[in-house]
């Protein structure tokens, strides 16, 4: 039987749902409107890596059908101030996939806060910033859908709870193609989506007029070295005159940074590292930002197909990065 | 095997935590943690709530992060 294509019409994902399947769904926010009630959890995006390539859409949905050695998914709603209960309900054996609408609290508190939170690393965490066609910026928000009972939430975090058959566990991973360039290491001294000051090799300075001086590529995100894993913080805009720096991931004090070395061919460089770890996710996603700077309209990231995306989830909020999960036997 | 939060493997693992080349994400962003909180205030009580993260962390991913816990006590 051939694999499932991940972009389907209303209808067919409307089939899907009925037949009792458990679903993650991303698309359009009247296209998520015209689904029934079941076992899904969605949110707002037009952007996807489909198995034809890169394109943007608001005619199909994009769905993720869960395995049948899921044993149970509940899918719950959280507002900013209660975003820390959510290890909380981590299931047994379980993982847990999580949509959060762009530009909400609930964005800015999650991305500020979650490593600080009991037991957020217990269980794979896994899932993306929801956002909209980037013509509509400011005209339209971001949404996030509870499947089970319909509510839409443009402030709140959807997160299904999935618990799996005893003889699987999931695994959260990352592929970034961004590595830390061999130039300055920066430092800043509070936590936030703006910065004003940072430390340049131990020398306080305004950020916005060293990322001008410098004329750093703000295509190539800040990276963090967190044990191994590289983590970005993507540049939104550079005021030099206002001497602030917006960025789409928070930085944080105590973690040191460097400007990315380029990415020469993205499409290139991901099928590389692909073969050097060969994967076959139940679920990825991408950021729009990869999608918009290596201009993957119509081109692929291997076989791997999911939104492209405000903002990924694999316990952090990370940028322009790719986010995967898999199964494994236990 | 998970050693107790009395043996010294734990302390040694705060302080050398970046010299151990774990490979699950989960691991590598929790002992991050003990990074940062170790780092802006390394006194004996930091390091035990230090400790009492690695610790509670290990035991309830026992199956899933046993290669990096093999790499860290061996």
């Amino acid at each position: 039987m051939p694999a499932m294509k991940s972009m389907m019409t209303v209808d067919e994902a409307s089939a899907l749902i009925k037949s009792g399947a458990r679903l993650f769904v991303s698309g359009d926010e009247s296209l998520l409107a015209g689904l029934p009630r079941g076992e899904w959890v969605g949110g707002t995006i037009p952007y996807f890596m489909s198995e034809d390539g890169g394109l943007c859409t608001r005619d199909k949905v994009q769905v993720v059908k869960l395995p049948d050695f899921v044993t149970a998914a509940t899918v719950k709603l959280y507002d900013a101030s209660g975003l820390a209960r959510i290890p909380a309900d981590y299931q047994a054996n379980g993982f847990s996939y999580i949509v959060i609408p762009a530009f909400s609290e609930a964005h800015q508190k999650f991305a500020k806060d979650c490593s600080t939170w009991p037991g957020v690393f217990d269980r794979p965490l896994v899932g993306w910033i929801a956002g909209v066609d980037l013509k509509d910026l400011g005209k339209i928000t971001p949404k996030v859908v509870n499947g089970q009972t319909g509510e839409v939430s443009g402030s709140k975090a959807a997160v299904m709870h999935i618990d799996l058959a005893a003889h699987r566990h999931a695994q959260a991973n990352i592929i970034n193609l961004f590595q830390q360039g061999g130039g300055d290491t920066i430092t800043f001294p509070t936590a936030g989506f703006e910065v004003t000051d940072c430390f340049v090799n131990g020398q306080k300075q305004c950020f916005a007029a060293y990322v001008e001086a410098k004329k750093v590529n703000i295509q190539q995100p800040l990276v963090a070295n967190y044990m191994g894993a590289m983590v970005n913080v993507s540049f939104q805009a550079v005021d030099a005159s206002g001497g602030k720096v917006a960025l789409y991931a928070p930085v944080f004090p105590g973690v040191e940074y460097k400007v990315a070395d380029p990415v020469g061919d993205y499409e290139a460089g991901f099928l590389k590292e692909l073969d050097r770890r060969p994967v076959d996710p139940v679920f990825a996603c991408n950021c729009i930002l990869n999608y918009l700077y290596a201009k993957l309209e119509g081109k692929k990231t291997g076989h791997i197909v999911g939104p492209m995306t405000f903002g990924e989830i694999a316990y952090m909020l990370l940028n322009q990065t790719l986010v995967y999960l898999t199964f494994a036997e236990n | 095997m998970i050693p107790s939060k009395t043996d010294p493997r734990w302390k040694a693992l705060i302080s050398n935590a970046e010299s151990i080349p774990v490979t699950n994400l989960a691991t590598k962003f929790m002992m991050s943690r003990l990074k940062l909180i170790t780092t802006f205030e390394n006194s004996e009580a930091t390091k035990q709530e230090a400790i009492k993260l690695a610790y509670d962390f290990f035991v309830k991913n026992e199956s899933t992060v046993k290669n990096d816990i093999k790499l860290i006590f061996g």
